[in-house]
């Protein structure tokens, strides 16, 4: 099985980019994640739905105390107000260092592997130093369908 | 009285070595301990003052093992959810009151930490705490800071509710009742009086209205109702025998043992979980300080310091002066460095002095209160402060933060006023400390 076949070619983030612009190139790809590359165009960190969330609108103490929120903390979501104030700023800002990356000729049980190590869903495909998309583990289940094994 | 022998000197060097790299922090408190007491036995063999026999022997097995079993008994209590659920009560009984919610949380805490460890129940607190003030749009600042003095107050007042009070207990061979008899009071009372200073200098804070009134539910904060009930029957009986262990001549680790082993025997854990929620680090940093004050205790050191305490507080109408200036002296000390090797240090030195004919036991009360109350003057005089400071940080609340200068603000008058309550409890019950 090749990553190659559910690679998803995405933008890059990079300094001077916004939040915003980050956040739309993940939802246009549908990855939960871009990488971040630095002035020489080397990889150095990621941008992740996850953590932007978790910086801007989630706290720590509503993860730790999730199961004890009622239902109606209308106020207390992201409202249009917030949104209007992050999606301008500059990504790095929300940039995590750690970039996980696998080379388009690993096999897909390495993939897998790899993703349960460092619990994430998603890796990026590089070849060198060339970036060439996303694998996302909903990528390689769909992989499985179309094969019938892993 | 001996003469200052270089073995005296080298225990000393290697002890003040030990303790300026604990507190400058340049290396983990715990490594610093290690290697303290590694080359303190390696001085220590060599000159011939310490043995490997004495380095393990000078290991208060009371002090660590009783700190172990806490740590599981509680390792098992807190995936339960018991403290969720009783944060989410808390806030209701307030009703949205936000000096009700304060005094209701900081009893919380406080009786926690009277059994538990406090700074398992400060870090499992203060969370909560930012969520509630959230909710009620409510400053958590105060509320943080309350909970971490009320906590290091509240532990205070009994023999397992800080791990000084442990050490000294275990040394003076005094029982859990006997604690809770001579600190309880005087602990009410300072806690009592720290509450409402706490109110008065949190006036501004605690005035804001709360608006509008969210409430946590309680509907999934339960998480083990099976788990939760075995708990607290072993807990239950370790409190139980606490405070009969005396009678059975049963060590306090024992009686901690005994409801470890009943819980473990009914709740059947993953032992990879429990050993993870158990401390070593702070396990191995005392075993650490143990061996190296050891060494010097086996040099002479401590004895010839103590001889010279002792013609102090030999003369009974100087001993009621003596325990006030230990508690003081524990106290500012406390503030500004970990209470622990302060506590392990003046162990031997108190002991000491009862073999020159003093009656320590009003010392051991007074090093105490010192080593409880102190730990509130600064943000780093106790772990509870550190964590109530964390957790400000984390939370993004404009105006939560707590800066080591807002601490100070609040925490030195609190510290002073507590060691003032302290010290009038002290001289005027004195008779009761001797």
């Amino acid at each position: 099985m090749n990553l190659e076949e559910i690679l998803i070619p995405t933008e890059v983030a990079h300094t001077g980019m916004s939040f915003g612009d980050a956040l739309a190139e993940c939802v246009k790809r549908n990855v939960p994640g871009i990488p971040y590359v630095d002035a020489q165009g080397k990889i150095a960190g990621r941008f992740s739905l996850r953590h932007a969330f978790r910086l801007t609108c989630v706290p720590r103490d509503y993860i730790q105390g999730a199961h004890l929120l009622g239902d109606d903390l209308d106020y207390m979501d992201m409202a249009g107000e917030k949104a209007e104030r992050i999606l301008p700023l500059p990504v790095e800002g929300y940039v995590l260092d750690d970039a996980i990356q696998l080379n388009p000729g690993a096999q897909v049980m390495k993939a897998l592997a790899i993703m349960e190590q460092f619990n994430t869903g998603y890796l990026f495909l590089t070849d060198g130093d060339e970036y060439k998309g996303v694998i996302t583990r909903v990528g390689i289940a769909r992989l499985v369908l179309n094969l019938g094994c892993c | 009285m001996a003469d200052f022998s270089d073995s005296m000197l080298a225990s000393a060097l290697i002890l003040l070595l030990a303790y300026a790299l604990i507190f400058s922090e340049k290396l983990h408190r715990t490594s610093a301990a290690i290697l303290g007491a590694v080359v303190m036995i390696g001085v220590g063999m060599s000159m011939g003052f310490y043995t490997q026999e004495e380095a393990i022997a000078a290991v208060d097995a009371n002090t660590i093992l009783l700190l172990a079993a806490m740590m599981m008994l509680v390792s098992l209590l807190r995936p339960t959810g018991a403290f969720e659920y009783m944060a989410v009560h808390i806030t209701r009984w307030a009703k949205g009151d936000a000096r009700l919610l304060l005094i209701y949380l900081s009893l919380a805490v406080s009786l926690i930490s009277m059994i538990l460890d406090n700074v398992t129940t400060v870090i499992v607190f203060a969370p909560l705490t930012v969520l509630i003030c959230r909710l009620l749009r409510l400053n958590p600042m105060p509320y943080l800071m309350a909970e971490a003095m009320l906590s290091n107050i509240g532990g205070a007042a009994t023999l397992v509710g800080d791990p000084p009070n442990l050490m000294i207990g275990s040394a003076g061979d005094i029982s859990f009742n006997d604690f809770l008899f001579h600190m309880g009071p005087p602990v009410v009372v300072v806690w009592a009086g720290t509450v409402l200073l706490l109110l008065f200098l949190f006036r501004k804070q605690l005035r804001s209205g709360a608006g509008e009134v969210r409430e946590l539910v309680d509907t999934h904060a339960i998480k083990d109702l099976a788990g939760l009930q075995k708990i607290v029957v072993s807990l239950a009986l370790v409190v139980g025998l606490f405070f009969v262990h005396h009678h059975f001549h049963f060590f306090p680790a024992y009686a901690a043992f005994i409801g470890l082993a009943l819980a473990l025997a009914l709740m059947k854990p993953d032992m990879d979980v429990l050993f993870n929620g158990v401390n070593w680090s702070v396990l191995f940093f005392f075993a650490g300080l143990f061996m190296i004050v050891g060494g010097v205790e086996a040099s002479g050191l401590l004895d010839l310091f103590g001889d010279s305490l002792a013609e102090m507080a030999r003369e009974p109408g100087q001993l009621l002066l003596a325990g006030l200036m230990l508690m003081w002296i524990a106290a500012v000390l406390s503030a500004v460095v970990d209470n622990i090797p302060f506590t392990v240090t003046m162990i031997p030195i108190i002991l000491g002095l009862e073999s020159s004919g003093v009656n320590i036991t009003p010392l051991w009360w007074a090093l105490a209160l010192g080593v409880g109350l102190g730990g509130n003057g600064t943000h780093i005089g106790a772990t509870a402060n550190i964590i109530a400071v964390a957790e400000s940080e984390h939370s993004n609340i404009p105006g939560a933060r707590i800066t080591p200068a807002i601490w100070m603000r609040t925490g030195i008058p609190t510290t002073f006023f507590s060691l003032i309550l302290a010290s009038l409890f002290y001289t005027l019950f004195f008779d009761i400390f001797r």
